[in-house]
Parts: structure tokens; C-alpha cells; sequence
């Protein structure tokens, strides 16, 4: 127990937010507690993106699985200079959400309409503390700085799972028109919530 | 490198698609035997990669709680991989490398079992690719696009190719070491349907750059018929 106490302690940092690289950087030392704790934190994020994009709950579960189990494989070879563990988990997650939907036909059972219409809302269960209510309700706020024509693409993509031509089709627009839309959309954002150093 | 001389112009811009994975199959490897060469993209695939980590938070929801204990007993069978130990030359390189291990270790499992996964036995070219010293070079022809990886640690290359012509049934493509006083062989690929994604075995040898021909299936000591593909370092 009191060993579980100093890594506690160890693991957040003066502002009270938890020091990922840490957490990963004992987990890739086969420190089983610390992958522990590095799950508490990231889970939500990693099944939220991955059941956003597949939705069946199932499946997302045990891609949930498989991506942390790369994520423990993979732990050592983490550099926190290049970026940091939420990008590098979820460049994990989604691109495996993805490359699965893409490979099964049921994406076309997919209601695009519905997603195009319905804002994008995190589903209460996964707030679990004030912290993780806070960065859901920035990120949520920081799409509404976008352009309409901005949040479609850039929602349609990420959560949708859909290849910028498919999002041209998908609105009927040329494809050259999404790629700007998607890009000036990243940049709007990452202005917005302060990500470049 | 000389990709803005050579290549595909748009693939400049196709860093912040990639970074919310809205490219197809061949743009993505495309874009990725690019960017590593390309520092602007290199960056913006880490700026991006972020925003896109920021709109998975958006999304968040807690897993069924039964997942962890799985998850838990499954990593103590699960092996762990070393850390990289090779000394990389930049800052710029250790990023790409970075970002490549996220990417390559996003690639090889669709639906694959949990537990079952090795890095380091799926894909030869993933491998290569992800190599500390693997350099790009992207060739300039007339028709379709090739480009080289050369890890000269591995004395392996992996080429990529699209829209290639047919070589015919009887020939190949042969891939030539530059050197300084001539050329020599470095091996010999067939493109399937106009597209190649494969490994080869190569000598040992310092080359300037990459020359392509089409000569017969079993190859040649010296090209016999023009170069419709070449680039140097």
C-alpha cells in the first residue's frame, strides 16, 4: 500500500496533473502499478474515441484492450520530447478504430445523416472527476470556434472514420475544399486550446 | 532531399488529414514515405497529432470496468520491447522515429488477438521503414512513383511503387547502385497490378543514389535498356 502512497506522490506533478511520461516510463520498466494508474487516466479517452468511431461496444472494448496492451509492449520505446502520451495513445487508437471499420463492410450500415446532424456530446459516464469534465467541456467548446463548414469535415473525419474523399461525397463538395477545411479546422483548434509550444 | 523538385506537390498538405487518419490506403503510405524526409511535414504531424488527441478527450467515456482486470492479467504474459538503443543523428530524426513507432505499431493489428502482437515480426517493410537510419529517396520517371528506403544498417531497401507500367511477362524492374564510375545491380522487383511494396536484400555498397530499368526477370549486370527512374541523395 504505501509503496502505491510514493508513486501517487511521485506521479503528480505541483499543478495536480498527472505526470503521463512517468507513468510510461516505469510502465515500459514492467512496473505493473504505474501501467495501472497510466489505464485510470487514459481509458476513458482511449474507449471514447475507439466507441466513437466503431460504435459497437463490444468491439470497442477489446480494441481498447489491444491498444493498451501495445501501449505496455511498446512503453520503452516513448520519448516524451516528441510529443506527448495522450497523442501518442490515441495516434494508437484511432488509426486502429479506423483501419477496422474500413475493413468491414457494416460501415456502410452507419447512419452518416445522424452524424452530421448531431452535435457532438461526451456521454456522461465518462466524466469521472472535475479534471477530465473540464478538458471534455474545452475540447467541446474549442469545436465551436470552428466554422460550420469546418466542424463538419474536421467531425466527419476524426469521429466519423470517413477518408477526406469520402467526406467530399459525403457533402457533396470537391475534395480539395474538405482538405483545406480539415486543416485550417486542426489549426483553429490547436490555436484555441493553446497545443503549439 | 529534393522531394518539392520531384514528387507529388500535394502531399505537403496532407499532413493534418493524416494526423485524424482521413487518408486512403495509398496516400497514407505515400505521405508517410515523405514525410520523413520532409521537416515540415515531420512537425506538423506532431502539431496535428495532438489536436487529434485533444478531440479523442472530447469524446471520452469510461470503459466497462471489467476490461481492466482482462487487461491486467494479460500484460504479465505480455513481452515487453527493449528500448532503442541506436544514437540517432538529430532531433528532427528521433520525432520521425517517434511518430513512425506510433504509426507502425497503429498499423499491424486489425483484428488482431490481443497478446499475439509482435512489431518486430509483422511487416518487413514497417520494420525497415521504422529504422533509425532508413533514408527516403523518391525517384523522378516519367510515369507512376517510386520511392526507396535504404537502411544501410539493414543492407536492405524497401520500394514503394504505384502506377507503374507493366514490365512485361518475361522482365522486371531492376533497381542500380549509382556509384561514381558506373552502375551495379542491387536487385530485381516485379509491380503488381502497378503497384510494389517490398523488401529487398541488397550488398553492402556506398551508393549516390537510385537508378531503375526494365530488364529481363533474370536480370543483368549492366542496364540494356534506358533509365526510367532515377535520384540521387
Amino acid at each position: 500500500m504505501s509503496e502505491v502512497r510514493v508513486r501517487r506522490l511521485r506521479a503528480v506533478e505541483p499543478s495536480g496533473a498527472v505526470d503521463l511520461p512517468y507513468l510510461l516510463n516505469q510502465s515500459g520498466r514492467g512496473d505493473e502499478a504505474a501501467f495501472s494508474q497510466l489505464y485510470d487516466e487514459l481509458s476513458g479517452v482511449v474507449y471514447g474515441v475507439v466507441i466513437r468511431v466503431i460504435r459497437d461496444q463490444a468491439q470497442a472494448a477489446e480494441l481498447t484492450q489491444e491498444v493498451f496492451v501495445e501501449a505496455w509492449r511498446l512503453a520503452a520505446r516513448f520519448d516524451s520530447d516528441k510529443g506527448s502520451v495522450r497523442s501518442w495513445i490515441c495516434t494508437i487508437a484511432h488509426r486502429r478504430a479506423v483501419d477496422r471499420v474500413r475493413s468491414e463492410q457494416s460501415r456502410r450500415n452507419r447512419e452518416e445523416a445522424d452524424l452530421i446532424k448531431t452535435p457532438v456530446v461526451a456521454a456522461d459516464a465518462a466524466v469521472e472527476n472535475a479534471e477530465r469534465n473540464s478538458d471534455v467541456e474545452m475540447v467541446q467548446q474549442a469545436l465551436q470556434v470552428l466554422t460550420v463548414a469546418q466542424r463538419e469535415s474536421v467531425t466527419l473525419a476524426y469521429y466519423g472514420g470517413h477518408t477526406y474523399r469520402e467526406v467530399a461525397a459525403l457533402l457533396d463538395i470537391p475534395e480539395g475544399t474538405v482538405k483545406t477545411r480539415i486543416r485550417d479546422g486542426l489549426i483553429k483548434l490547436r490555436d484555441t486550446m493553446g497545443l503549439d509550444q | 532531399m529534393s522531394w518539392t523538385e520531384t514528387a507529388n506537390p500535394d502531399l505537403h498538405h496532407l499532413a493534418a488529414p493524416y494526423a485524424v487518419d482521413a487518408l486512403d490506403d495509398r496516400e497514407r503510405r505515400d505521405f508517410e514515405a515523405h514525410y520523413l524526409s520532409c521537416d515540415i511535414c515531420s512537425q506538423e504531424v506532431i502539431d496535428f497529432s495532438e489536436v487529434a488527441g485533444a478531440l479523442a478527450t472530447g469524446v471520452s467515456l469510461a470503459p466497462p470496468p471489467e476490461l481492466k482486470a482482462s487487461l491486467m492479467a494479460g500484460i504479465g504474459s505480455t513481452r515487453q520491447l527493449s528500448p532503442r538503443l541506436s544514437t540517432l543523428s538529430s532531433a528532427s530524426d528521433r520525432r520521425r522515429n517517434w511518430v513512425l513507432a506510433a504509426a507502425a505499431a497503429a498499423l499491424l493489428v486489425v483484428g488482431g488477438a490481443v497478446g499475439a502482437v509482435a512489431i518486430d515480426r509483422t511487416d518487413p517493410v514497417t520494420e525497415l521503414v521504422a529504422e533509425p537510419d532508413s533514408r527516403v529517396t523518391t525517384l523522378t520517371g516519367s510515369q507512376g512513383s517510386i520511392q526507396i528506403v535504404h537502411s544501410a544498417e539493414r543492407d536492405q531497401v524497401a520500394v514503394f511503387g504505384a502506377d507503374l507500367p507493366d514490365p512485361g511477362e518475361e522482365n522486371a524492374y531492376a533497381l542500380w547502385f549509382l556509384l561514381d564510375d558506373g552502375v551495379a545491380p542491387a536487385g530485381l522487383f516485379k509491380p503488381d497490378d502497378g503497384t510494389v511494396r517490398e523488401v529487398l536484400n541488397i550488398d553492402g555498397i556506398e551508393t549516390t543514389g537510385w537508378g531503375i530499368t526494365i530488364e529481363p526477370a533474370t536480370g543483368s549486370d549492366q542496364p540494356t535498356t534506358p533509365v526510367i527512374f532515377a535520384g540521387t541523395f
